[in-house]
Formats: C-alpha cells, structure tokens, sequence
C-alpha cells in the first residue's frame, strides 16, 4: 500500500481510530494484522519471506541470550546468514549471475547457472537490516531478547517503518510496544503536522519532478549538457522530497499513535561537508552502517590509511544496499572516496588555511555548502542513471556539449523551479527558528493558514497520479 | 486534558479545518471553472470546443497522430463539407470516445474519422492518467462519468474536491484566457508540425508482445457502434509510421477483426510505401509533419470517398 493513496489514507484513520479505541491490551494485535495487510498490499506471498526470517530471528535471539561462547556466536552466525541468505537470493543473485555469464562470455564459456525469474520483495533491505540489528544487539548484550513472538514480529513489521524505514533500533523500538500509549492532543497534532508536510514533499514536489527528470534521463543521449546538469539538480531534490517525505509520512503516522520513530533527515542540503551530508541523509541507516560494520572494522581506532580503508568500503557496502547494480556501487564509492578525500584535506589543506588565510566564515560555509552540494550531485548521477553506459555519456555530454536547457512544457518546468525555492525557503525556515512554516505558532490563524497553504497547493499542483517511492526498490 | 476532552478538542478542530478547507476548496474550483470555460486557445480549449460546441459534418478523433495527420480544409474541399479535429497530443481511446459521446449527445455529424495507433489497445500501468484532460467535463457530463472512473478506484472520491478536477491547470488557465486565438497553430484542431526527420528508417524485426486491455477492446466496439446507432457512416484509419515494422501488433488485428465484424471500413497506412521511411515527410517517427499531413489527407480523403460516398 502506497502512503500517497487514498486507500493508506483510509487505513490510516481506521486503524489510528481503532488503536486509540482498544484496550492496550490488544492493541500489539490491531497493528500486527494491520501491518500485514499493509505488507501485503503490494505482493502477498512475501510475507512468507518475512516470517521465514521473523521465525529465524525471533529463536536467534533467545538462543543468543541463552548461551555463551562460541556457541553465542554460532547463532548470530545463523541468523545473519539467514539474513543475508535472503537479500543475496532476491537481491543479488541475478546480478552476480549477470557478471559471472559476462566474464564467462570474455573467455567463450557460457554460463550454466540458470537465471532466477524473481521480483524483489518490497523493503527487503530495510526490514533485513532492521531484523539483523535486533540480534546484534542481543549478541552485544545490549537488548534482551523478546520473549513475546506477537511483538518480535511487530518489530519487524510495524507497518509506518516496514518497507522504507527508518531502520530502527531494538532498544529504541521494542519497549515502546509494551507502554501504553495514551491520546495525547499534542502528540497526535504534531504527528499530522509532519504527515503533511511529508505529504506535500512527495506530491507537489517529488512527483513533479520526476516528470522533468524521467523525460530527461529516459532519453539522455538526446539531450545536451545543460539539459541534463539541470535534470541532476532536479533529481537531487527529487530524491530528498520522495525519501525525506515518506519518512516524513512514516514518523508523523507512528507519533499519531504515540510511537517515536528516529529522525532520517535534517534538511541535508545544507550541508557544508560531505561528511555532515551523512549525518543528516538517511541517518537510520548511515547509523546502522556505523554501529554494525564501521565499528566492527575497527572505526578511527586503527592506522590512518586503514581508517580510510574503512571508510571506504562503509560506503561501497552502502551502495551494494541500494541496488543491485554497478551503477550504485559507484555511487557509493564515490560517496567513499569524497569522505576519504575530505579527511585528508582535513587534516592538511584545512589547517593550512586556517593558520595563513582569514576569510570571513559566511562566506566559506555557503562555498562549502554549494560544493558539497555540486558533489552530491554529481554521485546522483549514478544513482539515477539505468547503467554505468548511460552515466558515462550524462558526464561526458555534461562536459562537452553547450546549448539551451530543454523545455517541453514551460508549465512544467515553471512548477519544477518554484517547488524547489519553495522547499528551500521553508527548510531555511526551520533549520533558523526549528519549524515548518509557522505550525508552531502560537496563534490559530496562522497555524490554521500553514495547513491550508499546504493541502491547497497539494491539491492545485500535487501529481495524483504518481508512482512509487524511489526507495521502496531498495 | 482528559481522553474524550482532547479527542473532541481534535475533532472539533479538524472538523474546523475541514469546512475551511471545504469553503475554499469549493471557492477556488468554481473560480478554475470559470476561468476553465472562458479559455480562447490553446489543447483545453480545443477539447472544450470538441465536447461542447462542435457542429462540423466531418469529424476526426484520435490522439496526438490524428491532431497532427488529418488536415480538415483538405478533406473539406474533397466532400465539400465542414471539418474539425478533435484529436489531442497524450489521449488515446477512451478520450476519443468520451469526446464521441459528448458530440452524439447534441449534434449528428456526416462522416466520422477514428484514428488508431499501434499498440493503443495495451494495457498498462497508469494506462488511463491522460483521461485527466476530461476531468473538469466529470460533474457536467454524465456520460463520460464511468470512463473516467477507471482513472482509479477512488477517482469518485477525489472528485469531492472541487480543485481536483484543475489540478496543475492553473497557469495553464491563465495563460490561455489572456492568449489571442489567432496565435496559435492550431487551425481547426489541426496542429502541424514543421520539422524533417534527420535518422534512416529502421526496420524494426521483433517487438515484445503485450497484453490487451479488454475494457479498452469493449470501449472500441461501442465507439464504432455509438456512431452506426446513429446512422453515422464512420472509418477507422492507421495513419502512416516512420518506421518499417515486421511483426503484425496486436492492436491492429484486434481493430481489425472488429472493423469487420461491424462492417466499418479500415483503411492501414502504416506501412505505406508513399510516406514510411521518407525523411522529409516525418516530423518525428510517429508524426507527419505540415506537407506530408495535407498529402496523406488527400490521400485519405480520397479513398474515403470513394469507399463510403
């Protein structure tokens, strides 16, 4: 089920409504049904998947607990492979095949593995990584394990963070399946509040966008150079509105009911440095990475060129996460490389300018915020681009070939160009005085005023009949 | 606060917004509507002037093929008659026969021209947004109201809203009211296009094959007979490809065997040797452009004559 449809939109208040009418008692069961008829909105037999690997899980972690040694170990080992096992088999297995018949085909073989004619259950990356957290930390000793398999599978499953996270935590989550979670007015307001602006993220300026942006990149080796940097920065929005606002959606709909969910985003554009960038882009999950591998490898606590070693292959594992492809392992070196390269600089340029040039500190954080940017988009390249061919001639016309930005339909192009100042203008708003338009304000009116400006515009210029979330192929 | 005090607090609240939300909702819509109807140019305009006020004896209906192929002063001088097109760029065959439907309500016309493309009858996802053009004719025009709910299955639902039915038109509106007619291209619905194609032909062997659309295939057999009920005579014309295509498409046969079974003229010039895979003649590899237009309306026109005249 899509959050930007009317039949979430009706799901949501019916559950919301019944959650708040249940005894506490019965309500782990309310959000349980509810989040697999949510699931399995989109492909039904996959909550097979899902519950394969609840079950595996959900005895991992009590096994876990129980012993010591290698034995605690061994069945981490089970849980992660079972884990893994799966993402490998739906996500990764034809694209290993792919390169395995390609380099086959270099030396005149062919290839006997046979393709596997699969779709990609939806959000398997997130509740994989979501479930894979639960038993590390029971491993660490960080979480007990959860005797209750209703609410073990609840964790998995709950249905705002189930297919594009936020990727949570055990002990940020669990505990609060057990609290009652009574109706609280401010709570619920702040809950629609973000619902909302989510809402109009994804419709009015995601999905507008992406018209832009699809006709461009669809058709890359029609366009010219200009065309297609103006189609990258259109993307990097894009993405930001379609992620940020189903996280958006995601937190607000579980605040509503008295959940806390962790922040994904923090208006990341505002970044001065990539390595900021990361700390405020999709944050569940550049946390995951620390807490689970970074850290496990050894972190910053280790000899600088293996730091940067670390770093490095944190972020090419990241881009494996995304997708299947090469294009999204580029990405995520890049992503890696841009890190590493900063550490240095860091560490040698910075500190030279710092003791022989004085330029006023505005002035270097906007130039900082607009090469972080620059650099950011030139890494969406590869994340949108359909192969590694496609991103080499974007680049390439990128850089050789001038001309005017191509329009279609001025109207269209018109709106791409206003949504993005208005995103800009609203989240300077917030990153300065901490809110979204004036929905913290004090006085009705102008509260009363955001909220319609909002669904006004949503209903004026939001795209009905838009797709998925770019992030649920993940 | 209590439990039931701060829920009836939130729901009063809500239901405040609601009717603010409403008022204006209802407000702005009839302002778009207003405005919506008192466009002088421009693709609203010209679907407004098809639904509504058409009166030409010959008519031509189609997507952007038809509104870029069939020249109606050509096929006005050969029968003598009066002639628009209501084809329109992006709407295929269920925007073809709402606008069918609408004219058979209030007008009978002499001769109509359905133009069908290749693979029109697939289906597909989203296969129905473009119907989105119709949807300020929803609450006026009741026969179009169960076509256009296959848009989505709560289309009913959203067309509560008053703004939903111009939803991103808003400038669109604004410009064309203010526009003079006389500026644009369009000349009696037929946009021409100017431009020569700049790539060889291509012979295109194999195409995957695709799914029919059976409500789009039902839509088709009622469009041919909306016109036959009213003792319209009516043809369905393929209108030539840049391209050299192979394989049969499924569309095609699929019109054609209900073309037959309905006793209504077919005439495919897809593959014609006199416009396929001339440079000069093709705006792009689906449209003609302006000259080639005028000779394929002649060539038409001609053939029409004398198969049903």
């Amino acid at each position: 089920m899509l959050f930007n449809s009317i039949e979430f939109v009706i799901f949501f208040i019916v559950v919301t409504g019944l959650y708040f009418l249940l005894n506490h008692r019965y309500r782990w069961m309310l959000l349980l049904i509810s989040s697999c008829y949510f699931y399995m909105a989109f492909v039904p037999v996959y909550i097979l998947i899902l519950g394969f690997t609840i079950v595996i899980d959900y005895y991992a972690g009590i096994l876990i607990e129980g012993s010591t040694g290698k034995r605690r170990k061994s069945w981490l080992v089970v849980s992660l492979v079972a884990n893994i096992g799966v993402l490998a088999i739906f996500k990764y297995y034809n694209f290993i095949n792919d390169n395995i018949t390609a380099l086959l085909y270099g030396v005149g073989q062919s290839n006997p593995i046979p393709y596997l004619n699969i779709l990609l259950p939806i959000g398997l990356s997130f509740h994989t990584f979501q479930a894979m957290s639960y038993t590390i930390e029971v491993y660490r000793g960080h979480q007990k394990a959860e005797r209750h398999f209703g609410i073990y599978s609840l964790y998995v499953m709950f249905y705002p963070q189930l297919v594009a996270g936020p990727i949570e935590r055990p002990q940020n989550l669990l505990f609060q399946f057990y609290k009652e979670h009574k109706f609280e007015y401010t709570r619920v307001i702040s809950g629609l509040q973000l619902m909302l602006w989510g809402f109009f993220k994804k419709l009015v300026i995601a999905d507008r966008l992406a018209v832009y942006v699809d006709s461009i990149y669809n058709n890359a080796e029609h366009h010219n150079g200009p065309t297609l940097i103006v189609a990258t920065i259109f993307f990097a929005f894009q993405i930001y509105c379609d992620f940020s606002g189903y996280s958006d959606i995601a937190i607000g709909s579980a605040k509503v009911m008295g959940f806390d969910l962790m922040t994904n985003f923090k208006r990341p554009y505002f970044s001065s440095s990539i390595s900021e960038f990361w700390s405020r882009w999709h944050i569940s999950l550049s946390t995951w990475f620390r807490d689970y591998l970074y850290i496990s490898l050894g972190g910053n606590r280790v000899s600088v060129p293996r730091w940067y070693f670390n770093l490095f292959i944190v972020f090419l594992i990241s881009g494996l996460w995304h997708g299947a492809n090469w294009t999204y392992i580029i990405w995520g070196a890049l992503n890696g490389l841009y890190l590493v390269f900063a550490l240095v600089r860091a560490r040698y340029i910075d500190t030279f300018f710092q003791k022989n040039i004085n330029l006023p500190s505005p002035l270097v954080k906007s130039v900082n915020i607009m090469v972080t940017f620059a650099l950011i988009c030139f890494s969406w390249i590869f994340f949108r681009a359909a192969s590694f061919q496609d991103a080499s001639l974007i680049i390439t016309k990128m850089i050789t070939t001038g001309g005017s930005v191509f329009v279609s339909n001025a109207f269209l192009f018109l709106y791409c160009i206003l949504a993005i100042i208005l995103l800009i203008g609203i989240e300077l708003r917030q990153e300065l005085k901490g809110q979204i338009l004036f929905f913290k304000s004090d006085r009705l009116i102008l509260r009363n005023l955001s909220y319609i400006f909002l669904i006004l515009l949503i209903l004026l210029i939001g795209v009905f009949d838009g797709g998925q979330f770019i992030y649920f192929q993940f | 606060m209590k439990f039931n005090s701060s829920i009836m607090v939130l729901l009063k609240k809500l239901f405040i917004l609601f009717f603010l939300l409403l008022v204006i909702d209802f407000a702005a819509g009839a302002v778009l509507k207003y405005f919506f109807y008192r466009q002088k140019s421009g693709l609203d305009y010209q679907t407004i002037y098809s639904m509504k006020k058409s009166r030409e004896d010959i008519l031509f209906f189609g997507s952007s093929r038809a509104s870029h192929h069939y020249v109606p002063s050509v096929f006005s001088d050969e029968f003598n008659m009066s002639a628009y097109n209501t084809g329109r760029d992006g709407n295929f065959i269920l925007y073809g026969y709402s606008v069918a439907k609408s004219v058979l309500a209030r007008h009978t016309p002499k001769l109509a021209v359905i133009d069908i493309s290749r693979k029109e009858f697939q289906r597909k996802e989203g296969g129905y947004d473009y119907l989105s053009s119709l949807l300020p004719f929803y609450e006026d025009n009741n026969g179009i109201r169960d076509i256009l709910n296959q848009r989505s299955r709560f289309e009913r639902v959203k067309l509560f809203s008053r703004i939903y039915p111009y939803n991103s038109l808003f400038p669109v509106i604004a410009l064309n009211v203010v526009r003079d007619k006389s500026k644009s291209a369009n000349i009696n619905g037929f946009i021409p296009l100017f431009r020569s194609i700049d790539r060889p032909m291509k012979t295109i062997e194999t195409e995957p094959a695709y799914e029919l659309d059976t409500f789009l295939v039902d839509a088709f057999r009622q469009y041919l007979r909306a016109f036959k009920e009213k003792g319209i005579p009516v043809a369905v014309v393929c209108s030539p490809y840049y391209d050299k295509y192979v394989m049969k498409d499924a569309t095609i046969d699929s019109v054609n065997e209900i073309c037959s079974q309905e006793a209504i003229p077919f005439l495919d010039y897809s593959q014609d040797p006199r416009f396929s895979g001339h440079q000069s003649k093709f705006d792009d590899f689906h449209h003609l452009n302006e000259e080639a237009a005028r000779e394929f309306s002649k060539v038409c026109s001609d053939s029409l004559k004398k198969i049903l005249f």
